[in-house]
């Protein structure tokens, strides 16, 4: 057999997929999208998130940053004391608060310093002239002679040991934060930042990091090495030094520097997953068919390698955006991102750290947030698959 | 492949030289140093200080005996500990970051994989949600929320585990639970996604309407395949994982060297900076090397080096 | 078989019950007998850096070496006490301080003299031994001492072994903080023989090689885990130490180290997390919050023309409410309007603090009208026209929180527009330091008792100057605060502190405050007003 015998065509190709004129790659491909019922809930519950974010602050009657001292660390769930005809709730720190019997908080009792009594732990409050005391020395019984409450409210001879009701709070739906700020609002305005930085590393990942590693996989040999040995160097400078430098270069950038950030580092590990996948599928007939038959490089990795290996593709890229979220935090910590007060659901997770024994609800609605939206793109990007493989196309 | 190797060990020396130089670089530019104090030191202090450990020499001088000394494995003494090398620092924090890391390590493996499989044999069944619900918890919650909350309950309200430390058996609970989370849910669903591309493939279908026989026959074949993204991951994941967690060390109070990388930042100091990065940059390459060789055993149609 | 296995446990349980009983009884006969066989459990927080006393500049390593050191004098709660020294006294002119030495050991059975402590301080002083603390030479007045930190001789330093047992200091100026400030870590003595057995301070972490002369002494350093010292029995004053040692850890996470000492696994730790303080010290006497000597501020940039009106300086001071600041904080930080914190005693006995008052500013927001006024007779009613500027802080969430309080405040009382802008530590110091920014904070802890420690940071030229304040009048007046004593010396610091204040290059926010948590059982523990941990004549109790 001469060595000739199987030659490639060279620039001859033309394109062998026109049976279907109708429907393009993609049109058909969104056409069966739609009919995945739960990725178009994704879709919708992304949709929704974004108008929360967007419209949601305009009909909050709080703002972002608008701090309301008097109502520092509410839980969105209050358990209300009732004496007499009046409702209390008594904070974790031992403020306490006048509120309507349905949960809405009216006031804060102010504290009778002068008459606080610290050896015997007992706390005077004022409402309306007349005493309220706060007896919190049962906390610090010995457990062997622990009662199952640990303070009592008096006021006008009525004696509260344990609560006649929960009710959700309906001033701050989501609670308040160390500075009396509204959780509901915050985590909404949050959701422009957090969901930003997930639309900037998807695209980062799909067009830096899909890309990259095609090509990597691809051309194989001297290009792969060096194309993986980028990675690596990327992958194994410290990243801290890098933001310190970056924001030393460019202070007071917020945006723009978490975009740079995000897309000079965040592609690696999509990288080298659709590199390992290509090196695997480019040894596959199709692919070998395809390149006999003259088929452009590029129109290879576009149309042959990548849709095959679109599974994972999709998974990890779904995967990554809390991590995204999470690392525009460390960003806006080190000093680089969106400077307080404005939020983002991963700084917001963040702040609830230290005090996350203490106050979790803090940390519980920002995390449901990105839990929330790491399923939607689950959902969706299930349904992308299904929509994208080239076998299931009819 | 042996000369493939040598050229792969001959690029990856490139590499580390590349990482240091530019660590190196980037240490240098950022502002702040070693002995940068809030109650700063006298000039004639800062002077013999610089003098003492060579940084009153130009930036390539400095650069070139450090090389010289990391030939050696010589990574310098600490900044922030005085009179400990970067050596030490490493061969006393590396057992305790091992042992945490090779027990999450085969946490992830152990359970990740077979998880994935199912919940992928077991499509759009419950089984199924219920492995996609766990792992978005898993990859939504951070590590240091999953440890502070186990300290929290386990070891504060129900006293089953050890507050910090590795000292009993019931110590590393806490830190590989909070240290496998992310990767388990991520290895799970990167199975289960391969698993089903493999699964459409026509003769798996086939193969599967013929019966279990032929299944297993070729479903072997079938799952060595979709391995490929999984052992793509577990590779830098593995080198990560044994090298530490700054999070789940400082939270578990674990003497590890996880807590250098970001330590030794804040701190500026310079060489236990190089020294981890040097240490994590070898351990992550030979990973990635193993990861490449791991192909090529999976998938014989895989070569290296001798394409095009 | 089991059945006799549990009848011996239960005996042997009675037996020791019965033993238990017996100690205790003792405890309570005699106070010297309690269980010397006791080890204390302390979080030390941070791995120090190092544990030698010259080489140390960090609380950390501080809180050990005062444990495993002893100095001339030893401070507790603002008390002095002696230490090596049996007495001092000062010649008339106030310019030669005699220390007259006990006859003491090293850990080593040693004896302990005069010339240890030239050469520890001579060696601390020393360039070449390149101390981060060695600054603090420039604060003791004594002769030569900071020309020697310069490069200076050190022959020409003031100091002198008169006898093994008598120490004589030569002062530039009568001082009358010295003997205080000699209680400071940096100034306890070293062996040279153990210095030398290893370079940069290693000696001191090496069990082997360590030798001190304090309460405890090293027997076990594991890096980043932690440290065991046991009773020292040749301190002088063995007889007082009531613990048979210290087991001590690292952990430098909060919520950790807290939850430890919930389960009885510490006796002691130096923080717990700050959302659990409000609660803490209404409710749990095992919880200390004590006034650290140090002021938390913002500073102006003085060379800014945006802040060139004194007016829009001080209507900015005025409007900010620190009570809520500080409640917000919540962890017994006291509100600050001067720039000297509480606990410093002037000529007549009085607290510096209190007799300096207010110069105006009010602690809550009560004086936001006149703050209002100023600003618009500066040209700016309700804000308008004022440019917008950026109010910087150092990554930390406890400088977020104020940041955002302030500006929040400004914004609302003023209507001024400030943004917030954070840098990692280093950067930030960097940032700072080169007048690189509008509005910065600054926060200032003193390490010896007077005044001067901190007004002194704003004299023209001083390295900590960041608001670049120059006036020559207050340059004027702490030099000669410095050259004076007694009321001579306090007039000039009040003077001094009222001109700083009707200049206001800084807005103070409030007087920094220190936590621990101490178990009921740990008695007989202080501490210094520094802030330095003190359990030389701590014990357990059952």
């Amino acid at each position: 057999m001469s060595d000739n015998k199987f030659q490639f065509t060279g620039n001859t190709y033309s394109d062998v997929e026109t049976a279907r004129p109708s429907l393009t790659y993609w049109q058909d491909a969104w056409r069966r999208l739609k009919k995945n019922k739960l990725s178009m809930a994704g879709l919708i519950v992304i949709f929704l998130i974004l108008l929360f974010g967007i419209v949601g602050p305009m009909f909050s009657p709080y703002s972002y940053s608008e701090q309301i001292n008097k109502y520092k660390n509410l839980p969105p769930s209050l358990s209300l004391y009732k004496l007499g005809d009046i409702y209390l709730y008594s904070s974790n720190d031992y403020n306490l608060f006048l509120v309507e019997g349905n949960g809405r908080v009216i006031d804060k009792i102010e504290l009778d310093r002068s008459r606080r009594d610290i050896p015997n732990k007992i706390y005077t409050y004022v409402l309306n002239g007349e005493d309220i005391k706060l007896n919190f020395s049962y906390k610090m019984l010995p457990a062997a002679q622990r009662l199952d409450y640990d303070f009592t409210l008096e006021y006008r001879g009525e004696i509260a040991t344990q609560p006649d009701r929960t009710r959700p709070n309906i001033l701050f739906p989501f609670g308040t934060d160390d500075l009396g700020r509204d959780l509901l609002t915050r985590v909404m305005y949050g959701a422009r930042i957090s969901l930003l930085v997930a639309f900037i590393a998807t695209v980062v990942n799909l067009f830096i990091g899909v890309i990259y590693g095609s090509i990597s996989g691809y051309e194989g040999g001297r290009v792969d090495d060096i194309m993986m040995r980028i990675v690596d160097i990327i992958n194994s400078v410290p990243l801290t030094l890098y933001v310190i430098l970056l924001m030393v270069w460019f202070r007071g950038g917020g945006l723009i520097n978490i975009i740079i950030a995000l897309s000079s580092v965040f592609w690696v590990n999509e990288a080298r997953l659709v590199r390992g996948q290509v090196l695997s599928l480019k040894e596959q007939e199709f692919v070998l068919a395809a390149r006999i038959i003259g088929v452009p490089k590029m129109k290879i990795i576009l149309r042959h390698l990548i849709p095959n290996a679109i599974g994972p593709i999709i998974v990890s890229m779904a995967m990554m955006i809390p991590s995204a979220i999470f690392t525009e935090s460390f960003l806006s910590f080190i000093g680089l991102g969106v400077s307080a007060p404005q939020s983002s659901w991963g700084t917001l997770a963040n702040n609830a750290l230290s005090g996350l024994t203490t106050y979790p609800y803090q940390l519980f609605f920002p995390a449901m947030a990105i839990a929330l939206t790491l399923l939607a793109f689950n959902f969706i990007g299930d349904g992308l698959r299904d929509a994208l493989d080239p076998r299931l196309r009819k | 492949m042996k000369k493939y190797l040598i050229s792969r060990v001959f690029s990856m020396l490139v590499t580390i030289i590349l990482i240091t130089a530019l660590t190196f670089a980037m240490m240098h530019s950022i502002p702040g140093g070693p002995f940068t104090r809030e109650k700063a030191i006298p000039d004639e202090i800062l002077r013999q200080l610089n003098a003492k450990y060579n940084l009153d020499d130009p930036l390539i001088i400095q650069y070139l005996d450090y090389m010289k000394r990391l030939i050696r494995f010589d990574l310098g003494p600490s900044f922030s500990k005085v009179g400990v090398s970067v050596n030490d620092i490493i061969v006393a924090g590396m057992p305790a970051s091992a042992r945490i890391g090779l027990l999450a390590s085969i946490v992830i493996i152990v359970l990740g994989i077979p998880l994935g499989i199912i919940s992928a044999l077991k499509q759009n069944k419950p089984i199924d949600y219920l492995v996609m619900f766990m792992a978005t918890l898993g990859i939504t919650i951070p590590s240091f929320v999953v440890a502070t909350l186990i300290i929290y309950f386990f070891a504060g309200k129900l006293g089953w585990l050890p507050s910090y430390g590795l000292a009993t058996p019931l110590g590393y609970v806490g830190p590989v639970i909070a240290l496998s989370g992310f990767s388990l849910s991520f290895v799970s669903r990167l199975t289960r996604s391969s698993m089903l591309e493999v699964m459409r493939q026509d003769y798996i279908r086939t193969a599967r309407a013929n019966g279990i026989r032929e299944l297993s026959v070729i479903g072997w074949h079938a799952m060595k395949n979709a391995l490929i993204p999984v052992v793509t991951y577990l590779g830098p994941m593995i080198a990560a994982i044994l090298t530490g967690s700054f999070v789940v060390e400082r939270i578990f109070a674990i003497p590890g060297i996880g807590r250098y990388f970001v330590d030794s930042v804040s701190n500026r100091d310079y060489t236990t900076i190089m020294g981890v990065t040097v240490f994590y940059a070898v351990f992550y390459m030979i990973m990635v090397l193993l990861v490449d060789i791991a192909y090529v055993l999976i998938d014989p149609r895989i070569k290296f080096g001798s394409e095009n | 078989m089991k059945k006799y296995l549990l009848g011996l446990f239960l005996v042997l349980g009675l037996v020791a019950a019965l033993f238990g009983c017996k100690k205790t009884d003792a405890a309570g006969t005699g106070a010297q007998t309690t269980d010397l066989t006791r080890y204390m459990n302390w979080n030390i927080g941070a791995d120090p850096k190092t544990l030698d006393p010259c080489l140390n500049g960090a609380s950390d390593g501080g809180d050990v070496i005062n444990q495993t050191f002893e100095g001339l004098v030893r401070e507790k709660s603002g008390k002095l006490y002696p230490g090596i020294a049996r007495e001092w006294s000062f010649s008339p002119d106030g310019l030669t301080l005699t220390f007259r030495l006990r006859e003491s050991k090293w850990s080593d059975g040693t004896p302990l003299t005069a010339n240890d402590f030239v050469y520890s301080w001579k060696r601390g002083m020393n360039p070449a031994t390149a101390s981060e603390y060695s600054w603090i030479w420039e604060y003791t007045n004594v002769v030569g001492a900071f020309d020697a930190v310069n490069g200076g001789s050190l022959d020409a330093v003031g100091i002198r072994a008169v006898d093994d047992l008598t120490l004589e200091v030569k002062l530039m100026t009568p001082t009358d903080y010295i003997v205080s400030l000699l209680s400071f870590y940096h100034f306890m003595p070293t062996k040279q023989a153990a210095v030398e057995r290893g370079a940069d301070g290693t000696w001191a972490k090496d069990p082997a090689a360590a030798v001190s002369n304090g309460a405890f002494m090293l027997t076990s350093y594991r890096i980043g885990e932690g440290l065991t010292l046991v009773k020292n029995p040749n301190y002088w004053n063995a007889a007082a130490v009531r613990l048979a040692g210290i087991e001590g850890r690292f952990i430098d996470a909060e919520s950790t180290a807290y939850q430890a000492f919930l389960a009885n696994e510490f006796d002691f730790i130096p923080n717990v997390p700050l959302s659990e303080v409000p609660r803490l010290i209404a409710e749990d006497d095992r919880f200390f919050v004590y006034p650290l000597l140090g002021t938390y501020y913002y500073n102006f940039n003085m060379n800014l023309p945006m802040f060139q009106d004194v007016r829009v300086r001080r209507a900015m001071a005025l409007a900010i409410d620190r009570e809520e600041i500080c409640e917000t904080l919540g962890a017994g930080q006291v509100p600050a309007a001067g720039f000297v914190p509480p606990g410093f005693l002037d000529h007549q006995g009085k607290d510096f603090f209190e007799t300096a008052g207010m110069y105006g500013f009010a602690t809550d927001g009560s004086r936001v009208a006149e703050a209002q006024r100023l600003l618009a007779e500066a040209g700016y009613p309700n804000g308008q026209g004022f440019p917008a500027f950026s109010l910087m802080y150092n990554t930390s969430e406890a400088h977020m929180n104020v940041a955002q309080l302030v500006q929040e405040q400004l914004r609302v009382n003023l209507g001024l527009e400030i943004t917030l802008e954070n840098q990692e530590w280093a950067v930030f110091q960097d940032t700072r330091k080169a007048g690189n920014y509008q509005v910065a904070r600054g926060g200032w802890l003193t390490d010896f008792m007077d005044p001067m420690g901190l007004l002194s940071i704003f004299t023209t030229g001083n390295a900590y100057n960041d608001p670049k304040y120059n006036n020559p009048e207050y340059d004027t007046l702490l030099s000669q605060a410095a050259r004076t004593r007694g009321q001579e010396h306090f007039e000039a610091l009040y003077k001094a502190q009222t001109l700083l204040m009707t200049d206001v290059p800084v807005i103070t926010v409030y007087h920094y405050a220190d936590m621990m948590f101490a178990s009921p059982k740990l008695k007989g523990w202080d501490r210094s007003v520094l802030g330095t941990a003190d359990f030389t004549g701590a014990w357990l109790e059952p």
